[in-house]
C-alpha cells in the first residue's frame, strides 16, 4: 500500500481505465507440433476476451450515469490485438492505446501487469476494471497483480460495484462459493476484476462505430514503463491426458442412442 | 537473520472448519515437501482457529501456524496479502499454496507481486526432479503448460483435485501461534451476503443432465430438462456460461464458481469440458459426453463420448429411452 488517504472527488471527475486482451477463439483447434511448440498464430479467430467486454460495460454504465468523466481502453499485443481496442472505442470507449508488446502466453504474468500498471500510473485512474479471467490462458492474474504493483486495494469476481464518487470509494459484492457475495469497501484509487454476468454487454452503435473508424489507436512504447521480466520459465507442453477410458460410440445418430441405453442399462443407471 | 526454504499451504476456511480443498493442498504440499526436503507448513490466517489448527496437525501430521490478528477474522485480499507477506518474508525462500477458490485466486497473485515471487495459477500437478515444476492447463482444456519457478518464491493455487487428502503421518505436527499486527487501511469488511436462488438439488441428484455452451440458446433446453425427466433422483445442471446468458439460473452452475457435484450419472451436453467445470463434476460415477466437436477436452474425462449434435442426438435418445421402457 501507499499510504494514500481516500480522496472525495466530484461526481463525473472520476477517470477509469479498462484493460483488456485479445484472445484466440479458445474453441478452436490447437495443433501441437513435433517439437513440442504450438501453433496458436493459424486457424483461429481472435477477439475480445468476453470477460473484458463486461468491465467495458460496467465502465461506460458508469459514464452514462454521470459518475465517470472518461473511460480509457488500454491492451497489451502485438499490432492485430489493436483490433480488441477498436471494438472497446465501437462500444464507447472515449479512447484506447496498445502498449506494442508481445503478451505471448508463455511469458507469464508479470510483463504484462507490469505494463499495465506502468501506464495505469502515468495517467492517474481512479479505478482500474479488468475481466476476471481470460478465456485463452486463463490465469486470473493479471488484475490483482497489477493493483499490486500499483499499490492499491482489488477485489476479483466482482459482480456488483457502486462508485461513490463524494465519499471517493468502491462498493463492491464479489461472488464465492455456491452463490454467496462476499461485500466490501473499497477505497479509491481501486482495480476490480469483473465476473460474467455483472452486466449485459452493449453492442457497439453505428455512431460509435462510425466514431471509432475514424479515430487512431494509440501506439505505447512498453520501455516507456520499463519491462518486469518473467518469473516462471515454460518448461514444456503437451496435450492433457486422460483421466477416466473413454468409449467413443460409432454408427449413426439412432444407433449411437440405442447403444447408450444398453451401456446405462448394463450398468443399471437407468 | 532469515530462515531457509518453507513449503507453507494457506488454509481456506469456514465458520471455524478448514476445508477439504485445503487438506488436498496440504497432502500436494507433503509430496512436494518430500521430494525437495523442505519444511512443509499449513499457516491459518484468523483468530481463534486453534482446535481447527489441532486437527489439521493431527490429520496431516503437518506444522502448524496460527496466523493471527482480528483483521484475519473475516477473509479479506488486503488483510491476507499484508499478513502473509509479513510473515513469509522470515525466509529466504519458499513455495506458497493456496486453494484455486475464489478467495485463493483473488489474494494469491497480489501476495506473488509483494515477495516477488512466480506466480503460477490453476496448478494441477507437478514434477519435481531439477527443480520443482508445475502443470497447468489453458485453452479451454486443450494444452497443459508446465512452469518452473524463476524466483526465490513461488506462489501458486491449486486445483481442487490435485491430490487426494491422504496421509501417512508419524504424529501431530506442531501447532504455533503467531500474532499479526497488520491493519487494513484500504478495505472495509461488510459481509457476507447468502445466496437468494432456490435449492436446486443439484448436490443430492444421482442423476445430473448438464447443459453447456452448445446447447445453442435458450429454446433448446427443454431437451435437456426433458432427458432429466425421464430419470428418478434427477436434476438439471449447467456451466456457467449458460447462466450468464440466462438460460439458467445460477443455482444450477457446476464448477469451480458454483457447485461440486458428485451423482451417480453425469450427462455432459455441449460442454467443452474447461477445468473450471471439471473441478466441479469430475468425481461423478459415470460420465457421458455429447458433444459435437470430437475434440472437445470433455471427452478425455469421460466414460462414454458420443460426437453428434445435440439437437440431433438428445431426441433420438429421448425415443429410445421411451421405447425401450414400453417395449
Amino acid at each position: 500500500m501507499d499510504g494514500k488517504k481516500p480522496q472525495g472527488r466530484a461526481a463525473g471527475r472520476i477517470k477509469v481505465l479498462v484493460c483488456i486482451k485479445q484472445v484466440r477463439d479458445p474453441e478452436a483447434p490447437l495443433v501441437l507440433r513435433e517439437d513440442g511448440s504450438v501453433d496458436l498464430e493459424s486457424g483461429a479467430s481472435r477477439f475480445m476476451n468476453r470477460f473484458d467486454e463486461f468491465a467495458i460495460e460496467e465502465a461506460l454504465g458508469m459514464k452514462d450515469a454521470g459518475l465517470a468523466e472518461c473511460v480509457h481502453a488500454v491492451t497489451v499485443g502485438p499490432e492485430r490485438s489493436g483490433q480488441a481496442i477498436r471494438r472497446a472505442m465501437e462500444m464507447g470507449a472515449d479512447s484506447g492505446t496498445r502498449i506494442d508488446f508481445p503478451g505471448d502466453f508463455s511469458s507469464g504474468p508479470w510483463p504484462v501487469s507490469g505494463l499495465l500498471a506502468g501506464f495505469a500510473r502515468k495517467g492517474s485512474y481512479d479505478l482500474i476494471l479488468t475481466g476476471v479471467i481470460s478465456e485463452d490462458d486463463m490465469q486470473g492474474a493479471v488484475g490483482q497483480m497489477t493493483a499490486e504493483i500499483l499499490g492499491i486495494p482489488c477485489a476479483a469476481s466482482v459482480v456488483l460495484a457502486e462508485l461513490d464518487p463524494g465519499k471517493g470509494t468502491l462498493y463492491v459484492e464479489r461472488e464465492i462459493e455456491s452463490g454467496r457475495r462476499e461485500c466490501l469497501e473499497l477505497a479509491l484509487p481501486a482495480l476490480i476484476a469483473v465476473q460474467s454476468g455483472i452486466n449485459r454487454p452493449r453492442y457497439p452503435s453505428l455512431s460509435n462505430v462510425l466514431r471509432a473508424g475514424k479515430e487512431k489507436i494509440n501506439t505505447a512504447d512498453p520501455e516507456e514503463f520499463g519491462i518486469i521480466p518473467a518469473r516462471e520459465i515454460l518448461v514444456g507442453m503437451n496435450r492433457p491426458g486422460s483421466t477416466r477410458d473413454p468409449v467413443f460410440l460409432d454408427g449413426r445418430t439412432r444407433e449411437k442412442a440405442a447403444r447408450l441405453w444398453d451401456i446405462l442399462h448394463e450398468r443399471s443407471l437407468i | 537473520m532469515k530462515t531457509g526454504g518453507i513449503i507453507a499451504v494457506v488454509a481456506e476456511h469456514e465458520d471455524g472448519k478448514i476445508n477439504r480443498h485445503t487438506l488436498e493442498v496440504t497432502a500436494f504440499a507433503l509430496m512436494a515437501g518430500a521430494s525437495s526436503g523442505m519444511r512443509t507448513v499449513v499457516i491459518i490466517p484468523g483468530n481463534g482457529m486453534t482446535e481447527a489448527g489441532r486437527l489439521i496437525s493431527e490429520e496431516s501430521g503437518a506444522d502448524v501456524v496460527l496466523l493471527e490478528s482480528p483483521h484475519l477474522e473475516n477473509y479479506t485480499s488486503e488483510g491476507y496479502k499484508a499478513a502473509l507477506h509479513e510473515f513469509l518474508m522470515e525466509y529466504v525462500s519458499g513455495i506458497v499454496m493456496v486453494p484455486h477458490t475464489q478467495r485463493g485466486s483473488e489474494y494469491a497473485p497480489g501476495l506473488a507481486v509483494r515477495l516477488g515471487a512466480a506466480c503460477i495459477t490453476g496448478v494441477n500437478g507437478m514434477k519435481s526432479g531439477n527443480g520443482m515444476v508445475f502443470t497447468r492447463q489453458a485453452f479451454n482444456g486443450k494444452l497443459e503448460m508446465q512452469f518452473r519457478p524463476a524466483a526465490d518464491f513461488a506462489v501458486i493455487t491449486v486445483m481442487p483435485g490435485a491430490a487426494k487428502p491422504e496421509f501417512c503421518s508419524s504424529g501431530p505436527g506442531s501447532v504455533a501461534a503467531v500474532s499479526s499486527d497488520i491493519e487494513l487501511k484500504a478495505t472495509r469488511y461488510l459481509g457476507v451476503k447468502k445466496s437468494g436462488a432456490e435449492d436446486s438439488g443439484i448436490e443430492n441428484a444421482d442423476v445430473i443432465v448438464s447443459a453447456g455452451r452448445g446447447i445453442g440458446g435458450v429454446e433448446n433446453i427443454g431437451l435437456i430438462t426433458g432427458l432429466a425427466g425421464l430419470f428418478d433422483r434427477s436434476a438439471v445442471g449447467c456451466s456457467r456460461i449458460v447462466c450468464d446468458r440466462g438460460w439458467m439460473e445460477y443455482g444450477r452452475q457446476i464448477g469451480i464458481t458454483g457447485k461440486t457435484v458428485s451423482p451417480k450419472l453425469y450427462i455432459a451436453c455441449g460442454i467443452s469440458g474447461a477445468v473450471q467445470h471439471l473441478a466441479g463434476m469430475s468425481g461423478s460415477g459415470f460420465i457421458v459426453a455429447v458433444n459435437r466437436d470430437p475434440e472437445a477436452p470433455i471427452f478425455k474425462h469421460s466414460d462414454v463420448c458420443v460426437v453428434e449434435d445435440l439437437n440431433g442426438f438428445l431426441p433420438e435418445f429421448i425415443e429410445e429411452i421411451r421405447k425401450r421402457r414400453a417395449g
